[in-house]
């Protein structure tokens, strides 16, 4: 399994970074300097890519100590997701330049978009847990830096990516490190998580920072605000290609690394795979906008590769990771143009965006499908039945949309689901709100804790010591008579003492 | 020059010049600060060339008995090394900003003599052999915190700075306590002497009470946040990068390195360490003042810290000493940001604040950057630091331990969030013009900005570091 | 061997010659004070020296019988030191009466140099008499009415005490049919425990006697009016010496050379001792006149050199007597600081000062080093006397030496509260005018911190010589 020993995979992650670090030293003035240097990252990285072709290569160095060593593989299982993750910057990076909706004057911009396209891939590399979750969690940065560079109101959005991820990806360091410690190991085409309690939870949790990578329900929720906020290049580049590319590529490991986990782990990341589906499907139906329909599509796929994600492995993940990705950056990019001009609609931008609708949909009947056709149990059928349901919303979400767009009146939807769907469009299912309420809450209750503990320092203590001190400053208060009454008692105390002892 | 005499000079160049200074900046102002870097730099460059030694099997050491237990010795392993190079280190970082801090306040031949001799305690903290010397140097360094928190000598100042050193000098007659427990147990206060040796649950209790006060951790933790008022430098170098960090210094010193403790301590001290966690977390999520935001964070940091140096193994202790380092970096970063801040605004208050990222970009950067390693977000170095303290809590056996440290790094991400946005982005409800930190004080910033993303990238440096200290310790301790 | 005698002879002699001749100059019998001090100090270190190398004390019979042995010879080193710094600091702050002043103050160092040498207890009722009629005049020496009723209660309780402790020599004269040390402590170890009720009775007396003339809780009562009602010098030399050579000295002799460290009154001391320390603590944190927090400061700190005695063992001993030594300069020295604020401020009211570290930096400085000494804050002296009197009373009871260590965080309160109303702050507008004192108090103040910070650096050293010498 392991494979010859090369230092490309790491250029692989080094030329996008060096070229995202050029970006960022380039003076102002050169104009377009942030685009060509995309241009040549991505470029790079492809090229490289392509080198590799055919071949298993692997770059092994010791790293951090105790298990933690930065490892990279290539081979033909994970070189086309590279490829497609090098392709799909390059096609974004040109719609960008073409459509001049690339923040021109935003050096950040760009070259987080080559930082992105450089963790991405070490991340689809990686064959460390600790190498990978480097790279994965290194995305934060850039995705903060593009999401600012969509204007002044961007950072409430760039908050609440971070703190996203913050939720996902710190839940699945635990996991990380329940899996590799049930395992002894963490290298991933070595390992083998045993089915023990631990185990399950590495599984759960692990699949819990999958979830939130591919922007699945309960993750979903800054997508919205970030096709408002954020520059449009980047809703194609992350959510729509990157974050799909790595977080199927992880839940492909899963069959690989999970010796089984316990039924209840299952039952959980299937509820979730099909949840997502189902009012992913739901929220399609009631988006009344490409840019909306774009993002409830995304997330049905999301939902459906997490369902998938037991049981599947190898190529058939890999080329749905490939499709979905392809589909979601699509999805986002033509959604983007078509509301941008309102008028005359670009006959390309609605066939891209029809194209990838379906295509979309289809990965997400293909999970469902497959799904049912696995039959674990009768929950697991029950669950699949409900996301083919969705898939079903979903497909009814892109007609109506179609169908409002030819009959120039809002969609409508084919299913009403009445109070459920109201409460859906209200909230969108987002916890975020509900989230901040409650971390804020909380904040209260622990101001109140320390104020109580330093309260008790300024003023008890110093009340108690000042109540003591003038006791005693009482008893002293000049009087003679006073005082030969205390020498009385202490006479007596010591009389006591030597009749006692 | 000898080993002993390179130990004494580590020492006894930052104490003894640290009395010289006030002296010589009564003649030139210029001459002392130089002095001061120099005092600071000499320790920082013999502790480097020392560094070989100290991880080899016959550190550089020299002891000699006196009674009573007593001992008056140094002992430069590499536990003792690697926290004298961070403290001297910081304290040189903190040394440069303070020259473009202080311009033009009063007093200041007494902050730089305070500041060095601060530094030269922690330098006899690190390499003493005696626990009555530990003593010894602890107070000093509290002298220190004492006389700069009251710095600017307004009357609520001078209060917290009293109540800061009653706390902690307190917390240390109670270890004090423990010492003697000690010594009345085994006959003798030497640490060389004393090593593998068992000692009470008492004992450990009554240490953890000078432990604890000094680290700020809860419910002994109330001074730190209040001990902002200190000018910014003195704030970074005592309450984020140095004298929060004896506590867990000496606790891995005496209670991983020196004596054998019960195992109740690898689960009570880290449930302590979790709650004083989650409880300052939350408090600075809530909090207005940027430089309490930063204090509870520290609070907060210090209970990861503990997590990897009591929960046992040795992938904990690794991260824990890890934590050590790129925590001391980036939490200084931070509250020398912060301190360019106000220092520009006259406010501590981040509802005056807002939308500086404009006027103040390098700041703004730079407090990113740091904010992202305190966070764990990896490249950053904080990024392994957090990584291994959890991971070696999962290997230790306490997986729920993790767990509950998980949602405090959770909120952490929450709390610098905050505080970066409420800061630098949004709209602006800033009364005075706002101007970018000048000299020396934006160079330091940056250059522990710079040092954050470092560390991550290059980890491999830091990691073999820690490895060979923590493989030194494990061969004493078994 | 004359030398004993000296310490008697010379500053009689002074105090005759200042007073059969009539000086033009009134400064002459403060600055005899000080040489006659000087040369104390001289011949003190000298005998200590002599007596340390030869291993005997030195005795002299001519007048009376003097010795000298080791613990004599610190003690007496003690006094020249403190008897020389008084003078100076009445230098700078005694006018009127100086010339009365300085010959007092001749009779006060041979009253105290007395107590110090004798070997029997009727003379050292004679010589504890001569000293506490030294320290009355002293007290009252400016007529003020204030100083009149400050050395009215103590003399009312001294009297008091002088009495009880006639009564004990009366007792122990009839019991072991002589006075002097070595008979009474014959007489004693002959009973083998089977005490008498008179010798009970007698022991009582002198131990409650000189309790009230050490200051320890509850018989402490005078001290703090005393102190804070005395001038200047006179609280320097009170605190610093008198009421430890007259009381906790003689304690100290009688206890261990008389009563042979009879567990009884070990037992009794040691909860005088912590309750003067707990006490003590306390009624320094509530006072806001500088001079007063000072006394009561002594009361607790006496209480620590008690608690070390009360343990009767060696090192209890050794640890009392360096926090004698200690106890002798940073009290002094924060007395000299109270009288130079006083001097510069006219008030004693902390209340209305503050932030004089920026007008009187000596002095600020110096009351910083003497109140961390005072607190035991390493690596000033005072930690290392308070770190041996603990350890000696953790052998006998760790609870105790447990509680004495922690009570030592209230005197940081009150070292805390006295830096903050005074010294660390910012200045007060009505001390705007304040300069810092000069010369002999300056001098003084410099002496008194080098004395505390080397004493502390040298600690170490001095335990190691101790231990060579079989002694720790």
């Amino acid at each position: 399994m392991s494979g010859m020993s090369s230092a490309l995979p790491l250029w692989l992650v080094l030329i996008p970074a060096l070229f995202g670090a050029l970006v960022l030293i380039l003076p102002g003035k050169v104009k377009n300097g942030g685009l060509v240097g995309v241009f040549a990252g991505a470029l790079g990285a492809l090229a490289a890519a392509l080198s590799a072709l055919g071949q298993s290569l692997e770059f092994t160095r010791a790293w951090a100590g105790w298990g933690m060593d930065f490892s990279l593989k290539l081979n033909p299982e994970n070189l086309p997701l590279v490829i497609a993750a090098a392709v799909l910057t390059l096609v974004v990076a040109a719609w960008a330049g073409l459509s001049g909706a690339y923040p021109a004057k935003s050096k950040v911009f760009m070259a987080s978009m080559l930082f992105a396209l450089a963790m991405a891939s070490g991340a689809l590399m990686a064959n460390n847990l600790v190498a990978m979750l480097f790279f994965w969690q290194a995305m934060w940065a850039p995705v903060f830096g593009m999401i600012q560079a969509g204007g002044e109101n961007a950072w409430k959005t760039s908050v609440k990516a971070v703190f996203t991820a913050g939720a996902s990806d710190l839940l699945m360091i635990l996991g990380i490190g329940f899996a590799s410690f049930s395992a002894e190991s963490m290298t991933i085409d070595a390992m083998r998580v045993p089915a023990t309690a631990l185990g399950s939870w590495g599984f759960l949790l692990m699949a819990v920072g999958a979830i939130g990578k591919l922007g699945a329900i309960p993750f979903h929720g800054w997508l919205y605000d970030a096709s408002e906020d954020a520059p449009a290049p980047f809703m194609g580049l992350i959510p729509g290609a990157l974050n799909l590319l790595i977080g199927t590529n992880l839940l492909s490991k899963f069959p690989g690394m999970f010796d089984g986990a316990s039924s209840g782990a299952m039952l959980l990341v299937l509820i979730a795979g099909a949840g997502t589906v189902v009012l992913a499907g739901m929220l399609s139906m009631s988006a009344g906008g490409f840019k909306k329909l774009a993002i409830a599509l995304n997330v049905a796929q999301a939902g459906a590769l997490v369902l998938g994600a037991t049981s599947v492995a190898g190529g058939a993940f890999a080329f749905a990771a490939i499709v979905s990705a392809a589909a979601g950056c699509c999805l986002y990019l033509s959604a983007s143009q078509l509301e941008k001009d309102a008028a005359g609609k670009s006959t390309l931008a609605s066939f891209a965006f029809y194209v990838s609708a379906g295509a979309a949909v289809a990965v997400t009947f293909t999970g469902a499908l497959y799904r049912i056709a696995l039959y674990e149990s009768w929950l697991s059928l029950i669950l699949s039945v409900v996301a083919l349901i969705g898939a079903i919303f979903a497909v009814s979400g892109v007609t109506g949309l179609i169908r409002a767009g030819r009959d120039g009146e809002k969609s409508v939807p084919s299913f009403d689901l009445g109070r459920a769907q109201a409460w859906l469009d209200r909230t969108r299912c987002d916890p975020y709100p509900a989230a901040r309420a409650a971390f804020k809450g909380y904040a209260k209750v622990s101001l109140t804790v320390n104020d109580a503990i330093s309260w008790f320092y300024d003023v008890g203590v110093v009340w108690f010591v000042g109540f003591l001190s003038g006791l005693v400053k009482k008893a002293h208060n000049g009087s003679q008579s006073r005082y030969v009454l205390w020498v009385l008692a202490g006479a007596v105390i010591v009389i006591a003492i030597f009749a006692l002892s | 020059m000898t080993g002993p005499t390179l130990l004494l000079l580590v020492v006894f160049v930052p104490l003894v010049g640290a009395c010289t200074l006030p002296l010589i900046g009564k003649i030139s102002a210029k001459v002392r600060n130089a002095l001061a870097f120099v005092f600071v730099a000499i320790p920082f460059g013999l502790l480097i060339s020392m560094l070989p030694v100290a991880l080899s099997g016959a550190p550089y050491s020299f002891d000699i008995l006196l009674p009573l237990g007593m001992s008056f010795g140094f002992h430069a392993d590499g536990l003792a090394v690697f926290m004298a190079m961070i403290s001297s280190f910081l304290g040189l970082i903190i040394v440069v900003y303070s020259f473009g801090y202080l311009g033009h306040y009063d007093n200041q031949n007494e902050y730089y003599f305070y500041v060095v001799l601060f530094l030269g305690a922690m330098m006899g903290i690190t390499l003493t052999t005696n626990l009555i010397f530990l003593y010894v140097f602890w107070e000093i360094s509290a002298l220190a915190c004492w006389r700069l928190i009251g710095f600017f000598r307004e009357k609520e100042y001078v209060r917290r700075a009293n109540k800061a050193f009653l706390i902690t000098g307190g917390g240390a007659l109670v270890m004090l306590a423990g010492f003697l427990m000690i010594y009345f147990q085994h006959g003798t206060m030497d640490l060389l002497l004393l090593r593998g040796k068992e000692i009470s649950n008492t004992a450990v209790l009554l240490i953890l009470f000078g432990i604890l006060s000094k680290s700020a951790t809860l419910p002994l933790h109330s001074w730190l946040a209040d001990a902002g008022v200190a000018p910014t430098p003195a704030t970074a170098l005592l309450h984020a990068a140095v004298l929060v960090k004896i506590g867990v210094y000496v606790y891995a010193r005496l209670f991983v390195m020196t004596f054998h403790i019960d195992a109740f301590w690898n689960t009570a001290v880290p449930v302590i360490a979790a709650v004083s966690a989650l409880a300052s977390a939350g408090a600075a999520i809530g909090e207005n003042d940027i430089k309490r935001i930063v204090a509870y964070s520290t609070v907060s940091q210090i209970g990861f810290i503990f997590l990897g140096l009591s929960i046992g193994g040795e992938a904990a202790l690794a991260g824990g000493l890890m934590y050590i380092l790129m925590h001391a970096i980036s939490k200084a970063g931070l509250f020398l940001c912060a301190g360019i801040v106000e220092h520009s605004l006259h406010t501590k208050d981040i509802r005056k604040m807002g939308g500086l990222i404009k006027t103040m970009p390098w700041t703004a950067a730079s407090f990113f950057l740091c904010a992202f390693s305190v966070m764990g977000v990896p490249p950053f170095g904080g990024f392994f630091s957090k990584d291994m303290v959890i991971h070696g809590a999962i290997e230790a056996g306490h997986p729920w331990i993790a767990a509950v440290f998980v949602l405090g790094a959770v909120m952490t991400v929450l709390y610098l969030m905050r505080a970066f946005y409420r800061v630098f982005l949004g709209a602006s409800h800033v009364e005075h013009p706002a101007h970018e930190g000048r000299g020396t004080m934006e160079y330091s910033v940056v250059l522990l900005a710079a040092l954050s993303i470092v560390s991550g990238l290059f980890i491999y440096y830091p990691a073999s570091l820690v490895q060979a200290i923590v493989s030194q310790m494990a061969v004493i301790i078994k | 061997m004359l030398v004993p005698f000296l310490f008697i002879g010379i500053p009689l002699a002074a105090v005759v010659i200042l007073n059969a001749l009539n000086w033009k100059n009134r400064w002459i019998s403060l600055w005899a004070a000080v040489a006659v001090s000087v040369i104390q100090l001289g011949l003190g270190v000298w005998d200590l020296v002599r007596v340390v190398s030869t291993g005997t004390p030195v005795s002299s019979s001519f007048f009376g019988n003097f010795t000298v042995d080791s613990f004599a010879a610190i003690v007496l080193t003690i006094i020249g030191l403190l008897g020389c710094v008084t003078a100076l600091v009445a230098t700078g702050t005694i006018h009127e009466s100086r010339f009365s002043f300085g010959s007092a103050l001749l009779v006060l160092l041979m009253g105290m140099n007395g107590v110090v040498m004798v070997r029997d207890v009727f003379s050292l009722y004679v010589f504890i008499e001569v000293t506490g009629a030294a320290s009355f005049l002293l007290i009252a020496i400016d007529k003020k009415r204030d100083e009149l009723e400050g050395a009215f209660k103590y003399y009312l309780m001294s009297a008091l005490a002088t009495v009880m402790m006639l009564l004990s020599v009366a007792f122990l004269f009839v019991l072991s049919g002589g006075t002097s040390y070595d008979g009474i402590a014959a007489y004693v170890a002959s009973l083998n425990g089977n005490y008498p009720v008179m010798l009970n009775a007698a022991i009582l007396l002198f131990v409650i006697a000189l309790s009230i003339k050490s200051g320890v809780v509850p018989f402490h009562t005078w001290v703090p009016d005393a102190h804070s009602s005395a001038p200047s010098p006179v609280s320097v030399v009170l605190a610093g010496v008198v009421i430890k050579v007259s009381g906790v000295y003689a304690l100290m002799r009688v206890y261990r050379d008389v009563f042979l460290n009879d567990p009884k009154i070990g037992m009794a001391l040691a909860i005088l001792a912590i309750a003067s320390i707990l006490v003590g603590a306390l009624g320094a944190i509530g006072q806001s006149d500088i001079k007063r927090m000072l006394a009561f400061s002594s009361v607790s700190q006496i209480g620590y050199i008690i608690l070390g005695v009360s343990t009767g063992s060696m090192l209890g001993f050794v640890g009392a007597l360096m926090h004698f030594f200690n106890h002798a300069t940073f009290k002094s020295l924060l007395f000299t600081d109270a009288a130079a604020v006083y001097h510069q401020t006219g008030t004693r009211d902390m209340d209305q000062m503050g932030g004089l570290g920026a007008k009187m930096p000596y002095t600020s400085v110096s009351s910083i080093i003497g109140l961390l000494s005072m607190s035991g804050i390493p690596p000033l002296s005072g930690f290392w006397s308070k770190l041996v009197i603990v350890i000696a009373v953790w052998q006998v009871s760790p609870g105790l030496a447990i509680a004495a260590l922690c009570l030592s965080v209230l005197t940081l309160g009150y070292f805390l509260i006295l830096q903050k109303k005074v010294f660390f702050g910012k200045l007060n507008p009505a001390m705007d005018a304040v300069t810092e004192v000069g010369g002999s108090l300056r001098f003084v103040e410099v002496l008194l911190s080098a004395i505390n910070v080397l004493a502390g650096l040298l600690f170490p050293v001095v335990l190691y010589y101790l231990h060579m010498r079989g002694i720790l």
